[in-house]
């Protein structure tokens, strides 16, 4: 259970700072244009 | 600032977002609620509502960035350097989520966190391939950019097969052929696949418009440094 909860968190997580980054980098991106 | 990007792609990416959430949070409430716990694995084998769906994605988004990079080629239009670019980036997400839920699944069945068997190699090798794609292409600037990044786009989707046959074609393969589910446990399966499916196709709408954002900042540019070119030569 422990592993399974440990997977779905992580993946969570690692969305989570994937799409925040590329919205910096949107942003950042069309601030330049 | 100039708005480089229509507003219906604007518009369609939120409503793209709208459904992924929705049906990515439908899909961890159903492998809570719904999907019934294996009776020899226990509750780790709702690993594989997450795994599997993230090794499809994946491998879809390397086949998208084959074809972007065939496209690219034939027509040199910038859009399928991007798509290409956009999905390999995306792509390595789900096959980084792949990365980390499979060894997590591997200890529990397997009693180990990783094995050097046909297709977790072929995975492992796969991942950095795509690594390697970011990477590179990141240290490129000009036109050699975007044939550089087809020609791996193309090579480098050569092992999505691979990776898929790996299991059939070399012995010793502790991973599963083929997952045969029944009932909930395949409902379930099914709608987190087309849940995830979404989900890539609103992070890849969002990627491509990073793409769109710095083409635009580049022609400007481009088109600033020959206005000025210009005027400097009449003053002469």
């Amino acid at each position: 259970m422990t592993y399974a909860i440990i997977a779905y968190v992580s993946s969570g997580l690692l969305w989570a700072a994937y799409l925040l980054l590329l919205a910096v980098r949107i942003h950042r991106a069309r601030r330049g244009s | 600032m100039k708005e480089s990007i229509p507003g219906w792609w604007s518009k369609g990416a939120v409503w793209l977002w709208a459904v992924a959430v929705g049906m990515v949070s439908a899909s961890l409430w159903l492998v809570v609620a719904r999907a019934p716990v294996e009776s020899v694995m226990g509750p780790v084998q709702k690993i594989v509502y997450i795994h599997v769906p993230s090794a499809i994605a994946a491998s879809i988004a390397f086949g998208l960035t084959f074809a972007a990079g065939i496209a690219y080629l034939a027509t040199r239009q910038w859009q399928w350097d991007a798509l290409g670019a956009s999905s390999a980036e995306i792509g390595l997400m789900f096959a980084t989520v792949v990365m980390v839920t499979g060894p997590l699944w591997a200890r529990s069945a397997w009693n180990t966190w990783w094995t050097w068997e046909p297709r977790l190699t072929t995975f492992f090798i796969l991942w950095i391939l795509y690594a390697a794609y970011l990477i590179i292409r990141s240290s490129l600037r000009g036109g050699s950019r975007r044939t550089i990044s087809a020609v791996m786009g193309i090579v480098f989707a050569i092992l999505v097969p691979i990776v898929y046959m790996s299991v059939t074609w070399w012995r010793g393969s502790l991973h599963p052929r083929n997952v045969t589910m029944t009932g909930d446990m395949r409902f379930v399966l099914q709608f987190s696949i087309l849940a995830w499916l979404c989900f890539y196709a609103a992070a890849l709408a969002c990627r491509f418009r990073l793409e769109w954002a710095a083409e635009a900042a580049a022609r400007e540019g481009d088109q600033a440094f020959h206005e000025a070119r210009l005027a400097g030569e009449a003053s002469r």
